[in-house]
């Protein structure tokens, strides 16, 4: 008679094993998910830029988006009719609730506030970007909740 | 937008730890329930002590989360508890093969954890190792130096890698291990934006590692040597995330195992077991073939935790703690044991790539590889994927200097990944923290796809080897069926009580008949030919046979086997025989059954253990199952065959009637009982029967089923020929016909009796074969008749 008792001891210890298993794993999807949760619930603020061409009237856009590629491929979002502007030329992200801009190893260069941009740079409001001959001013929305 | 579900590290933690618990109480019960199962009765000594052991894993385990959820609250949660139940695992494992060192083990347990706990509160542990590396370093080495003057061996014999004394032993180079990762971490995060170039980068930890290197190769400890090559290489690896580091280390390993295998012995015989085991399976393969067999004999649900026979693998509770973990819990186990360790190795891994800074990040990535490495390499070995050296698999093999080391290890890669809240540092080149995991991950798969080869596909070959010892053992704690004779008499029975059954013949008069089955000899005779009704292997439905292996991994009961023999004429004819040497067969003429057969001199099968060595040299072989294995001359004994060829209608030549008859034409020599099928065909209508002695068996369901035999009656002469040549040789007033005759030179010299029944005869036509290893004609002839009367003149 043991001998069933002790085959339904052995099927709950691999039931046990293969449940501390899949309770790992289980655990580790579920972090997966929050951390997608956290980032899909960071919102990014909007973005006021007001554009002026070298020859052409300011203008000014409002975009809400993580990365923001100053160039003249066609994949960029801002797209200035310069020929001195390179084909990727600058980038403007949100990253750690700050917007940044970095320079893409324009062939001219990139000047924040008439400074070169060399590096990743935190922009405050009322900072000027030049790539090329065309300016780039920043109008920073207020954001209600910093503590993400 | 839904909120993010977050649970605590502390709870996740907790919970894994639960269910660790649960599954460690499961494993002690088993144990403390395996002697009932074994012996099959509730009578047997239940095993109650290694819940020492699992009260004080309990203990301390809750002792270090506790405090771990308390001075590291953002820790990894998965990395204790999976350290926590491997260790638990390893512990119960070792007490159920040694109980001395299981408790060994749950202490060294305590100890560790004790080490764990305390070291939980230091939050500047990792700056101090990084500072004063070469301290760390230097004092390992000496340590490790000094087990060259100071080393001893714990078990006695082997190599001195051990320093301690008193009862406690430690083996410097399981730290070395941890050390020589925290140091080249250390430099690699400290020059490696300093040093462009490559040589002088590498030069002072190519020194040290060599060093390290040299005095485990004086120590003859390879294993550990092998380790180290890898933790150099892959720290490199993390470090510099060129392929080509892998792949010089790699040319490097081989230049160095070839030169090794021709200049070192050790190598040599380690690498030739592994190539080929199977030349040598007694002697230096012998620990791989035993642990494949354990493996074999695991299959897909494992024999039951209490219920294998690991301790038949050498130093199973260290080198070979992976492959009784695989006989007792099977494929399932295993698989869920590698799940297990590749999880911890990923974890590493991504803690490495958390890291805040690039020291951090160079150890957790080098701690985790160390681990991986060397739980490979031991399974790999355990499984013959990889040669076979003398390491321990971590937390699971017995050892404290491997589990203070281990738990050391993950103390600090729990300190990293509490620190690594923070952004992580930068990682110009990630491939390494990719392909190294993957790399683990796919050599853990082959571990589980080559236990399933040795378990499920090469199950059946491997546990048939002779070398099985599980076979033997299973004899003591299942009854073998009986072998009796044509009228139920006992020949051969097993005795005594389950866990004690001993095999008997009680005719030992028979035993080159019947032959033997033991533990260290094997098997021989029908004990080997009826092996498989005998252990109850057939003749039972494949489900029944099934269901026993999986319960207590042992065939079902034997069954009684039938024989032809009469043990009332055997009696007579071995009475008869005497001391001469001979052999009788008498068979009936009719069917083939043998109903007597003789071989003197003889042995005593129950005496095999006393008088082995003398059997086996003995000159007069009494092992030799002469009536059917013994070859003589047969001479002028074909006499009556030509007689009866003669009176055909169309005589055949000598070659043509001897190859019809079944004898080899060039050299004819011929055993009793082929003589005596021959003669058969006199008494028999010229028709010679096929030989068998095993009529039946008893099966539990259908009662006595008549066992096949290969039918391959023949017809020699036709029946008039026959009939005529008997009732020519028919012996003055007798009921039969007889013959003499003698063969071979007269420094070998046979005497031939052949006699069957007369065709006119009424009850069972018989055939009489008598050989005398002797030039003895009146002899033979009395004894002849003597039994022939017996026979036809009760």
């Amino acid at each position: 008679m043991s001998a069933p008792i002790l085959l339904g001891a052995r099927i709950l210890i691999a039931l046990a094993l293969y449940a501390f298993l899949g309770w790992a794993l289980y655990l580790s999807w579920r972090a997966l998910r929050s951390q997608a949760d956290l980032l899909a619930a960071q919102k990014v603020p909007m973005l006021n830029i007001t554009v002026t061409p070298p020859d052409g009237q300011p203008q000014t856009l409002s975009l809400q988006k993580a990365d923001i590629l100053i160039g003249r491929e066609a994949d960029c979002d801002l797209r200035p009719e310069d020929t001195a502007v390179s084909a990727r030329h600058t980038r403007i992200m949100y990253r750690h609730a700050q917007w940044w801009a970095e320079d893409l190893g324009s062939t001219n260069g990139t000047l924040l506030n008439d400074a070169p941009l060399r590096t990743a740079t935190i922009l405050v409001n009322g900072d000027t970007i030049k790539c090329g001959y065309t300016l780039y001013h920043i109008d920073l929305e207020e954001i209600a909740d910093k503590t993400l | 937008m839904r909120q993010p579900v977050y649970l605590p590290s502390a709870e996740i933690q907790s919970r894994l730890l639960r269910l660790a618990a649960i599954f460690l109480f499961l494993v002690g019960l088993t144990l403390t329930l395996s002697p009932a199962v074994r012996e099959r009765s509730w009578q047997a000594a239940l095993r109650w002590n290694h819940w020492i052991g699992l009260a004080l894993w309990t203990f301390f385990v809750f002792l270090a989360h506790r405090r771990q959820a308390r001075l590291l609250p953002d820790a990894d949660p998965y990395i204790f508890p999976i350290a926590a139940l491997l260790s638990g695992w390893g512990m119960l494992t070792v007490w159920r093969l040694t109980e001395e060192f299981g408790l060994r083990q749950a202490l060294w347990i305590s100890i560790s954890l004790g080490i764990f706990f305390w070291g939980l509160k230091l939050p500047q542990t990792l700056d101090l190792l990084r500072r004063y590396k070469y301290v760390w370093l230097t004092s390992g080495l000496l340590l490790t130096a000094l087990t060259l003057v100071l080393g001893a061996n714990p078990g006695g014999a082997g190599p001195h890698l051990w320093l301690g004394c008193c009862g406690v032993y430690l083996q410097p180079s399981e730290p070395l291990k941890l050390l020589l990762v925290v140091y080249l971490a250390a430099y690699f995060a400290n020059r490696l934006p300093l040093s462009p170039r490559m040589w002088p980068l590498l030069l002072p930890t190519l020194f040290l590692t060599g060093l390290s290197l040299t005095i485990l190769l004086i120590q003859r400890d390879l294993g550990t040597a092998s380790i180290f090559v890898f933790i150099y290489a892959s720290t490199l690896y993390h470090a510099l995330a060129k392929k080509r580091i892998l792949l010089a280390s790699l040319v490097l390993l081989l230049i160095f195992g070839l030169a090794g295998y021709t200049l070192i012995d050790v190598i040599q015989l380690r690498v030739d077991a592994w190539i080929n085991p199977w030349n040598d399976p007694a002697g230096h393969a012998y620990q791989v073939i035993q642990s494949l067999l354990a493996v074999a004999n695991g299959g897909i649900f494992g024999r039951g935790i209490g219920l294998g026979s690991p301790g038949v693998v050498p130093v199973a509770h260290s080198d070979f703690i992976f492959t009784a973990i695989a006989e007792e819990t099977g494929l399932v186990g295993v698989v869920g044991l590698l799940a297990l360790l590749t999880l911890l190795v990923f974890r590493g891994y991504q803690i490495a790539l958390r890291a805040e800074d690039p020291f951090q990040r160079l150890l957790a990535a080098g701690l985790t590889a160390y681990l991986g490495a060397q739980s490979l390499l031991i399974i790999g070995g355990n499984l013959r994927l990889l040669p076979l050296t003398g390491v321990t698999l971590p937390l699971l093999s017995y050892g404290g200097s491997s589990l203070l080391t281990t738990f050391t290890a993950l103390l600090l890669l729990l300190h990293i990944s509490q620190a690594s809240e923070n952004d992580p540092a930068p990682l110009e080149k990630p491939t390494p923290y990719l392909f190294l995991p993957t790399l683990f991950g796919l050599g853990f798969l082959a571990a589980a796809l080559a236990t399933g080869w040795w378990g499920i596909v090469r199950s059946g070959d491997l546990l048939a080897r002779s070398d099985n010892p599980r076979r033997a053992i299973s004899d003591r704690f299942v009854p073998r069926g009986s072998l009796l004779d044509r009228h139920n008499t006992p020949i051969a029975a097993t005795f005594g009580t389950s866990g004690n059954y001993s095999r008997q013949i009680l005719y030992p008069a028979l035993s080159s008949i019947v032959g033997y089955t033991h533990p260290i000899y094997g098997q021989a005779g029908l004990e080997f030919s009826l092996d498989d009704y005998l252990r109850g292997l057939a003749g039972y439905p494949a489900s029944r046979i099934w269901w026993e292996h999986l319960l207590y991994g042992q065939p079902p009961p034997g069954l009684d086997v039938r024989l032809s023999l009469d043990l009332h004429l055997q009696t007579i004819a071995d009475t008869l025989l005497g001391e001469t040497r001979g052999a009788i067969a008498l068979v009936n003429a009719k069917n083939g059954e043998i109903l007597v057969v003789t071989s003197h001199p003889t042995f005593n099968a129950n005496l095999l253990d006393e008088m082995s060595a003398q059997l086996f040299q003995d000159q007069d072989s009494p092992l030799l199952n002469r009536a059917e294995q013994g070859y003589y001359a047969p001479g002028t004994a074909l006499a009556p065959f030509w007689l009866a060829n003669r009176l055909e209608t169309t005589s055949r030549n000598a070659d043509e009637l001897l190859s019809q008859m079944g004898f080899s034409a060039k050299t004819p020599t011929v055993t009793p009982l082929q003589m005596a099928l021959a003669a058969a065909a006199l008494s028999n209508a010229g028709v010679s029967p096929s030989a068998h002695m095993a009529l039946a068996v008893n099966t539990p369901d259908q009662g006595w089923l008549i066992l096949p035999f290969q039918n391959t009656d023949k017809s020699i002469f036709s029946a008039s020929a026959a009939n005529d040549a008997a009732q020519r040789l028919m012996a003055t007033d007798k009921p039969y016909w007889e013959a003499i005759g003698q063969g071979g030179e007269s420094s070998n010299r046979v005497t031939w009796y052949l006699a069957g029944t007369l065709p006119n005869w009424q009850g069972t036509p018989l055939a009489l074969v008598l050989v005398l290893e002797a030039d003895a004609q009146p002899l033979a002839q009395e004894i002849g008749q003597k039994i022939m009367n017996a026979v036809l003149i009760p």
